[in-house]
């Protein structure tokens, strides 16, 4: 009986011996595979000394065969819970993105949209897109010429920054904190790196919205 | 072994199935978790990846916290099905031939062998029906998820 203890506890410290390799930090799959692989080596090492003891060659069988099972379903179950816990993450990371864009257009758009419809309908300096900004949003802009929309929030990742206000012309960027732009070497206008960027442009012919990065 | 005793020798893993069965009840009755953490592995490894993947979308970060309940639990869970059971039936199995001279004696099978066969019995369902309906579980949100207009 004290044999098979012995076997046992040398199964669990080289399993757990093997989960400590990887970084405990974030995802726990390298962990599990790695010591995955440790206790087949066990269960191999442990029915080549064991299994041959049983005299009965169909009790023998009957052994390999369900512990066989048992590890290819388990393989197939770790296959499947891992493919599933990758596309849940890409998923979320989508619908993050998407809803990022989705705040960020909005609120480039919307001081665009507004300072037009002032310039349409001819109210005060009409023909001052500057001043018909400012008057609407002035209270809003920081001295860094930022739109603080959520200065209030930690968490706040969208960014929209006033780039241009002349009588002309009205320029808005909106820079994000969460999503990455296509160029990692891009300069942001709050002079960061590699962050998503948009340009909301305002002018007699109306609003131009482009990528930045 | 008499026709009698042999006709009964499944008796032994019909309680084994029998008590993996009435737990299975019993937790899911009373919504005890800790029964599928003990037998799958991969369902605290998923577990940990969904808060790591919810941290992300929320925060914009990957969150790097060690979150040992989760990992300390599927270790224990591998260590049990892969180790533990293996090694207690096998080592049952063993014993019980050696006394299989006496026929009576061979329908009780022992502590030890039933600690094994126990969790032999419980990795198997999570092993084969559990991980059967996780593969179409799997295939129909993907296919679903697949079938949802792009946005953008």
């Amino acid at each position: 009986m004290g044999k098979i203890f012995l076997w046992i506890l040398g199964g669990a410290l080289l399993a757990t011996g093997a989960f400590f390799i990887p970084e405990q930090s974030g995802s726990m799959w390298p962990s599990l595979f790695l010591s995955s692989s440790a206790v087949l080596i066990y269960l191999a090492a442990f029915c080549f000394v064991w299994l041959k003891k049983i005299q009965s060659a169909t009790k023998r069988k009957a052994i390999g065969w369900t512990l066989g099972i048992l590890v290819v379903f388990s393989g197939i179950s770790a296959a499947i819970s891992y493919e599933s816990s990758q596309r849940q993450k890409e998923t979320l990371v989508t619908i993050r993105s998407t809803i990022e864009t989705g705040i960020i257009q909005n609120y480039v758009n919307e001081p665009l949209l507004k300072t037009l419809r002032a310039h349409a309908q001819g109210s005060g300096d009409s023909n001052d897109f500057g001043k018909l900004f400012r008057a609407e949003y002035d209270s809003l802009i920081t001295e860094e010429g930022m739109l603080a929309y959520d200065k209030d929030r930690d968490d706040n990742t969208v960014f929209v920054y006033m780039a241009k206000a002349s009588a002309d012309s009205l320029v808005l960027i909106g820079e994000s904190a969460y999503l990455k732009g296509e160029s990692s070497d891009f300069k942001n206008h709050s002079g960061e790196t590699g962050r998503y960027q948009v340009k909301g442009i305002l002018t007699s012919g109306g609003i131009d919205y482009e990528r930045a990065n | 072994m008499n026709e009698q005793t042999k006709s009964y020798s499944w008796l032994p893993w019909l309680i084994s199935i029998s008590i993996i069965v009435l737990i299975g009840t019993l937790a899911s009755y009373y919504s005890w978790n800790w029964y599928r953490y003990v037998l799958d592995p991969w369902t605290a490894a998923n577990g940990l990846a969904t808060i790591v993947a919810i941290n992300e979308f929320g925060q914009g970060i990957a969150d790097v916290g060690p979150h040992w309940e989760y990992r300390l639990q599927a270790l224990a869970s591998l260590i049990t099905i892969f180790v533990i059971g293996p090694s207690l039936w096998i080592y049952g199995e063993l014993k019980n031939e050696k006394k299989s001279a006496d026929d009576e004696a061979h329908l009780k099978k022992g502590f030890v062998w039933y600690v094994g066969a126990i969790l032999i019995c419980g990795g198997l369902v999570f092993a084969v029906p559990a991980t059967i309906t996780k593969g179409i579980v799997f295939n129909n949100t993907w296919e679903s998820a697949a079938q949802i207009p792009k946005c953008g």
